[in-house]
């Protein structure tokens, strides 16, 4: 039996033979098809100028929310324009109430075996994020997350913690690696401490 | 300018073959399969209030004070066991647009779920999550279900389409081929400005990050591999954002791109990332290139070609060959009525055999009946092949045989696809009219 032997399938034929020979369905697509190329066009341009012409400031207003709400909004310049150099890895010195201290590390890759590495990614990412671009809207909810991992004492809990970064620069080739540098998040007033409330602990 | 609106309506509009993106469909939907599922373990931490980024302060890194401006459904409802509900409907979602089932539908789901856990935690995610996203944001609109998909194999049982797929109109397709090159234009002109790629020596430093770097890379610390590296990845993605749209240039161009990225799995541990990226290279394939790989993997894979004999007056029987000829994508099957006397004959089946079970004859003349008819069958389809040792270990052949005798007595019972009741239909009608 042919495909449109069926009188219910030639009506349903029919129809979408018309939807696609309508006019103003060709001319939707068209339109969003350059308006989509002229947000991506103008979301990768800043990228490139480093003075942007108001036309292109102006046209930004008009295509962040698209490209934000859609989730285009990327800029796609992996391991550039400079590659990253900086070995990094985050600890949170957790202080309890009575003042004793634990030292805990957000997940190292390096330390896990290849299969667990792959699932547990995401750290490396999140602390490449908190400590690269200094982001320090993250450390906050970092040190609390860090707090309820070592929340295991319900008479002494934490009350303060402290995240430290652990880097080096990766060396050019040839030279030797240096040792690994030991250092609290500084915000403009000092190091990063952020204090621990009991609904924190929740 | 009539040639430029032509050009412009034959890029976008011409049709073209479903089949490279219902593959891709089908490749990309595991990806974001395995992405699901290898969140799920930690998806409180990732995504949960007492994770380690809660709404608000979710919000705050994203510098917005009213949830419109990012698509997050999770910001309604906060709560844990949302969270697990979520999974439950995005991983749904993922297995229905791997295999092309309500592709539509799953695919708005698919992109919805993939946006909100970008917007609700966008600190985790890399390059790759981010072409993921953008890509299943192209599906939505684009025809993924016409080829290999259930979907399809509904419409073969309503007799609405048959042997071959649909062709449609490419336009997100397109915007996928386009999307994938703005990435390597964008990758490569940002690496063109930096000082460490320019002399040759940006690939050492990611292959010796600790935290990074997955297996030890033979010849890292030799400066001209370094150099080799280095450059040969900045030609590539050139290649990928430029001369990939010379037809002549586009296998080799993208074998660039499978190579670059089977580099990049091997040597630093970025989850799924050169899966997705080599995937996408899909939408850039013709359904020539398809028929070509096929022709060139029947060798290895040794295939046999079978005839199946089955009864043609069986609408169940007939329903369940449409199954296995949407299978058989070597197209290594071919069937015979046990009706029709002279092409059975040539079979060596003879007619009681046929009338008792299906039979697979295989080119030596040996012959397969029913359950070893369906295991024999089994090697030949790629979508069955793995299961196909199973059919072997006890107890599952002695069950199997008890199942087909059932399936054989109850046949006239059983369901068929709907264009075998329109046709039964349509007969009755004519016998009533007569």
């Amino acid at each position: 039996m042919s495909s449109l032997d069926n009188p219910r399938d030639k009506v349903r034929q029919r129809r979408v033979d018309r939807l696609e020979k309508r006019w103003w369905v060709r001319k939707a697509v068209n339109l969003f098809i350059i308006w989509h190329l002229f947000c991506l066009a103008i979301w990768l341009l800043p990228y490139r100028s480093s003075s942007p012409s108001p036309i292109i400031e102006g046209s930004l207003g008009a295509v962040r929310p698209y490209m934000t709400f859609t989730g285009f909004a990327q800029s796609w310049n992996m391991f550039s324009p400079e590659p990253d150099k900086m070995d990094v890895t985050l600890e949170a010195e957790v202080t309890h109430a009575n003042g004793h201290k634990d030292h805990w590390f957000f997940p190292r890759m390096a330390r896990m075996s290849y299969p667990h590495r792959y699932q547990a990614e995401r750290w490396r990412k999140l602390v490449e994020n908190a400590t690269h671009g200094s982001n320090p809207i993250l450390w906050p909810p970092l040190a609390r997350y860090a707090a309820r991992v070592n929340n295991y004492d319900a008479q002494n809990p934490p009350v303060s913690v402290t995240l430290i970064s652990h880097s080096r620069i990766i060396p050019p080739l040839g030279e030797p690696l240096p040792a690994y540098t030991a250092v609290p998040l500084q915000t403009g007033h000092g190091a990063s401490v952020t204090p621990i409330r009991p609904e924190d602990l929740r | 300018m009539k040639l430029l609106r032509r050009d412009w309506n034959e890029f976008w509009f011409q049709p073209i073959s479903s089949i490279p993106l219902g593959m891709f469909r089908l490749v990309f939907g595991l990806l974001v399969l395995s992405y699901g599922l290898l969140l799920l373990p930690e998806r409180f931490v990732w995504f949960g209030n007492r994770g380690v980024l809660p709404l608000t302060d979710s919000n705050a890194y994203n510098g917005i004070g009213a949830w419109v401006q990012h698509l997050d459904l999770l910001a309604f409802r906060g709560a844990d066991h949302w969270l697990s509900a979520f999974f439950a409907v995005f991983l749904v979602a993922a297995l229905c647009l791997t295999l092309g089932f309500w592709t539509r539908t799953s695919a708005v789901i698919v992109y919805l779920c993939i946006n909100t856990l970008h917007s609700r935690n966008a600190v985790i995610h890399h390059s790759g999550d981010t072409v993921m996203l953008v890509m299943s944001a192209y599906l939505v609109f684009s025809s993924a279900g016409a080829a290999c998909s259930l979907d399809r194999l509904w419409r073969i049982f309503k007799g609405r389409e048959n042997d071959e797929p649909p062709r449609i109109v490419p336009w997100a397709q397109r915007l996928m081929q386009l999307q994938v090159a703005i990435v390597y234009l964008g990758a490569s002109l940002s690496k063109v400005g930096g000082e460490k790629w320019v002399n040759g020596t940006a690939a050492y430093y990611p292959l010796h990050l600790p935290e990074s770097a997955r297996f030890p890379t033979p010849g890292s610390e030799l400066l001209w591999v370094i150099n080799l590296v280095t450059w040969g990845t900045i030609a590539v993605e050139l290649g990928l954002a430029t001369l990939i749209w010379v037809p002549r240039l586009r296998l080799y161009v993208l074998l660039g791109g499978v190579l670059l990225h089977l580099g990049i799995e091997y040597s630093l541990n970025i989850p799924l990332f050169s899966f997705i990226m080599i995937a996408s290279y899909m939408t850039f394939l013709t359904a020539a290139d398809y028929t070509n790989f096929l022709a060139w993997a029947k060798c290895p894979l040794r295939l046999t070609l079978f005839r199946v004999i089955y009864d043609g007056e069986c609408d169940f029987c007939k329903s369940a060959l449409l199954a296995v000829r949407f299978l058989d994508v070597f197209r290594q099957l071919t069937f015979v009525d046990s009706h029709d006397e002279a092409a059975r004959e040539a079979t060596g089946v003879n007619f009681a055999l046929a009338e008792q079970a299906a039979i697979a004859v295989d080119p030596s003349g040996k012959q397969f009946a029913g359950y070893d008819a369906f295991r024999a069958i089994a090697w030949q389809l790629p979508a069955t092949t793995l299961i196909a040792p199973l059919l072997y270990v006890p107890p599952i052949p002695q069950i199997g045989r008890r199942v087909y005798a059932w399936v054989k007595d109850n046949r006239g019972r059983l369901p068929v696809a709907p264009r075998y009741q329109i046709q039964e239909a349509a007969e009755e009608r004519e016998t009533t009219n007569v």
